[in-house]
């Protein structure tokens, strides 16, 4: 426990200031504004600004005049470094989306996620979409400098009705009961609720847009300051749409894809495979129930007397081999002695099961050895071997290569744990195998 | 082209990618949700549509998981936005934290992963565990003030909620209809340039989140001592739970695949399992990291913690009455 409460503070505290924005043009507008310079002259004077907003909603050149000298040449930055991160922000999604779509398409994302479900093709559908959300906006980047109607539309859309749709966004800076309408958004800037003043506030948060609209925003300017203001009363402010920070941000995304698409050995290392092994070696399959989807099925006409499973029954659904072996994997190998019917039928009979082998580290013996695959639920990260012992009878076939895959022939046991029955391979034989093309076993 | 060998050092790598791979496609389906609520879902609606008491709200809220299930990486962005729109602090937590545990497709997957091993039973003792727990905490956080939950990027997205004689005008001159009036094409760019900046936000996160996980589970988690040290453990009553509370924190699993892992196990109890599987879809390393795209460090801290506390003692309770469900519902 006291891990968990010391990781948190850790955890968090580490990210404070967080690398990118809060998720909205808002704040990084805002960040943006701020991180010009230009604010620290004006903030004083924005308090006294608002009010005369909200005093003479109509007299908007007066505010306007006021600081167009510091915004001109801030403005064109701020454009400049929005633009900038619009093609940053591109080029991130545009190398998210040729790592997945490559994955998908090249087949190695058979390595990382299982064929059940949708995984696969969700990876090359969240591909494409990336491409298609990163190359939208920035072709879009003309309409989205908007003079604020990304969060404020609320407060704006009345005007919108005669805004065009290009780059029109900024035509309703001309309107006087536009004005109006951030008066009152003011007002409540000054009112008590500082949530309700901090969210209303946002109604000038749009940064400049494009060039030509210069002359129609120096009324957003004029909010650009109220809303600096708003932020000052009780909320403190927040520096999560810096530019450092969200540069760290797509810094960090570009990096992560990056290198481990270019490390990744899309598997894990035999040792790693060990250490699992050995964590779930001690693990029988005991008394669990077989998971349904590897049941043996069985044909229920005609069973033996007082219902019991047969041979007969269990050779009509799991047809011998030309070797007069069954042939099973290693699942079903390690669930059937949960099934006490199945193993009294079985045990004793000869099978053929494909599998990697290592050395038993349970039993040092040198003709212990075991049998495992590696099951996947979702994605490799999840995988769990599965794992049954194998006791070779004769003598230890030459050059066996641990973490190979073989096919071994054998006798199937069962021994008694203190769980219910295990099953253990009374192995005659090893030839070399290729790995089986399973859905749910990755490696 | 040749792939690098595999070796100990790469493990990290490989299972990093995995996730990413797995999760990806979750958070940029959260983020366009977040897009479309923000560039289409009038402020307050929710609000409207959820009862207008607190607790009923709350109670609703837990439920809606079923309507729409979300895991628990797409949640986050969408929480974000909800919050945002004006969905009340205790309604959007119990949401978030009830979404990735009560809904149809974990429910299923709960079950199937328990079959033979009262599946029923487990099924729904962790929903139903899950929706109390969920509840409780959106009580809790209900009774704050969300400027000291909410980070300030959130908190200042918030858009005020039309004023109370509004509401009933058919919405004429307020805040609510006008994003009707709007051009299809000016809402799509907002939608999309929101589902972009959130899909950004919260894949830095995710990623950071992932990034450790992997770290600690290829190189940590399967060290032969620590697994004999939880074996040892695996029957102590006491500490048995906070194990595997611990172990679903790290393991940073999905909401539908935990169940498979765990089920499996034999060494564990079922209520030491019970708390795996309530608490990893609620708090885990690579939510903590996501989480914190929405609260405050402090209260992150204090929430991690009481919900720690919160599912470890709820466990105690479930054990008292496990043999009384067990002989009615197993």
């Amino acid at each position: 426990m006291s891990t968990e409460s010391n990781s948190i503070p850790g955890g968090s505290g580490h990210h404070s200031p967080p690398p990118s924005s809060g998720g909205h043009a808002h704040a990084q507008d805002h960040g943006h504004s701020q991180s010009q310079g230009g604010l620290e002259a004006v903030i004083p004077v924005s308090a006294s600004t608002a009010a005369a907003a909200i005093a003479h909603p109509h007299d908007q050149s007066h505010s306007h005049d006021h600081d167009h000298g510091h915004t001109h040449e801030q403005k064109e930055q701020t454009e400049f470094t929005r633009r900038f991160f619009l093609f940053l922000e591109m080029t991130v999604l545009l190398l998210w989306s040729v790592a997945m779509v490559w994955f998908y398409a090249s087949g190695r994302i058979d390595k990382y996620l299982v064929g059940d479900g949708t995984f696969r093709i969700q990876v090359l559908i969240a591909g494409l979409a990336l491409a298609v959300l990163g190359w939208f906006n920035w072709s879009m980047r003309a309409l989205n400098a908007g003079c604020g109607h990304d969060h404020s539309h609320d407060n704006h859309d009345h005007d919108h009705s005669h805004a065009g749709a290009e780059g029109g966004g900024c035509g309703h800076n001309h309107d006087h009961g536009h004005g109006h309408k951030h008066g009152d958004g003011c007002e409540h800037a000054h009112g008590a609720k500082t949530v309700a003043a901090v969210g209303s506030a946002c109604c000038g948060h749009g940064e400049g847009p494009s060039d030509k609209d210069n002359t129609g925003c120096g009324h957003n300017h004029d909010h650009d300051h109220d809303h600096g203001h708003a932020h000052s009363p009780g909320i403190p402010h927040s520096h999560e749409g810096t530019v450092s920070g969200r540069a760290m941000g797509l810094v960090l995304l570009a990096f992560s894809v990056t290198a481990s698409v270019a490390l990744t050995p899309d598997d894990f290392s035999d040792a790693y495979k060990k250490n699992m092994l050995t964590a779930y070696a001690s693990q029988p399959a005991g008394s669990q129930a077989m998971p349904e989807a590897i049941k043996v099925k069985r044909d229920t006409t005609g069973g033996g007397k007082g219902g019991g499973l047969t041979l007969e029954q269990v050779e009509k659904v799991q047809p011998r081999n030309k070797d007069g072996n069954f042939e099973m994997d290693v699942m079903q190998l390690y669930y059937s002695g949960s099934d006490p019917e199945y193993a009294k039928v079985m045990k004793g009979q000869g099978v053929e099961v494909i599998g990697q082998i290592v050395h038993d580290s349970t039993n040092p013996a040198p003709n212990r050895w075991r049998i495992f695959v590696l099951q996947v639920t979702c994605c490799a990260a999840d995988a769990r071997p599965y794992s049954v012992p194998v006791e070779f009878t004769d003598p230890v076939p030459d050059g066996l290569k641990e973490m190979a895959w073989y096919k071994l022939t054998g006798k199937v046991d069962y021994t008694v744990e203190k769980n219910g029955g295990a099953s253990v391979l009374r192995a005659t034989g090893a030839q070399p195998a290729l790995r089986p093309r399973d859905q749910r076993t990755l490696f | 082209m040749s792939l690098p060998a595999p070796s100990p050092a790469l493990d990290p790598i490989f299972a990093f990618l995995s996730i990413l791979l797995e999760g990806i496609p979750f958070i940029l389906l959260g983020s366009i949700i977040s897009g479309i609520i923000d560039a289409w879902l009038p402020s307050g609606a929710m609000d409207r549509l959820l009862p207008k008491r607190a607790l009923p709200a709350i109670l609703v809220s837990g439920l809606l998981g079923i309507i729409f299930p979300v895991c628990e990486c797409a949640i986050v962005p969408v929480i974000r936005r909800l919050v945002q729109k004006g969905l009340p602090l205790g309604c959007a937590m119990t949401y978030m934290l009830a979404a990735p545990i009560v809904n149809p497709i974990v429910a299923l997957s709960t079950w199937t992963a328990f079959t033979g091993r009262d599946p029923m039973l487990m099924m729904s003792a962790r929903v139903g565990q899950g929706y109390i727990i969920a509840v409780v905490a959106g009580l809790i956080f209900s009774r704050f003030a969300a400027s000291s939950i909410l980070k300030p990027a959130v908190l200042a997205g918030i858009r005020p909620k039309p004023a109370l004689g509004e509401t009933s005008g058919a919405g004429a001159g307020t805040g609510i209809a006008p994003a009707a009036k709007r051009p299809f094409s000016e809402s799509l760019v907002q939608a999309t340039k929101t589902a972009q900046r959130d899909f950004l936000d919260t894949a830095v996160y995710f990623v950071i989140g992932v990034a450790i996980a992997s770290i600690l589970k290829t190189q940590v988690f399967y060290r032969p001592s620590l697994q004999e040290g939880m074996a040892m453990v695996a029957g102590n009553h006491w500490i048995s739970g906070p194990v595997l509370m611990l172990m679903a924190f790290v393991l940073s699993l999905c909401s539908t695949t935990d169940a498979f892992i765990i089920a499996a196990d034999n060494l564990f109890s079922v209520a030491a399992k019970l708390a795996f599987l309530v608490f990893g879809p609620m708090l885990d390393l690579k939510l903590l990291f996501l989480y914190s795209t929405v609260l405050k460090p402090k209260a992150l801290a204090w929430f991690s913690v009481g919900l720690f506390l919160t599912v470890y003692l709820a466990g105690f309770g479930t054990e008292a009455i496990w043999p009384w469900l067990k002989l009615h519902f197993g």
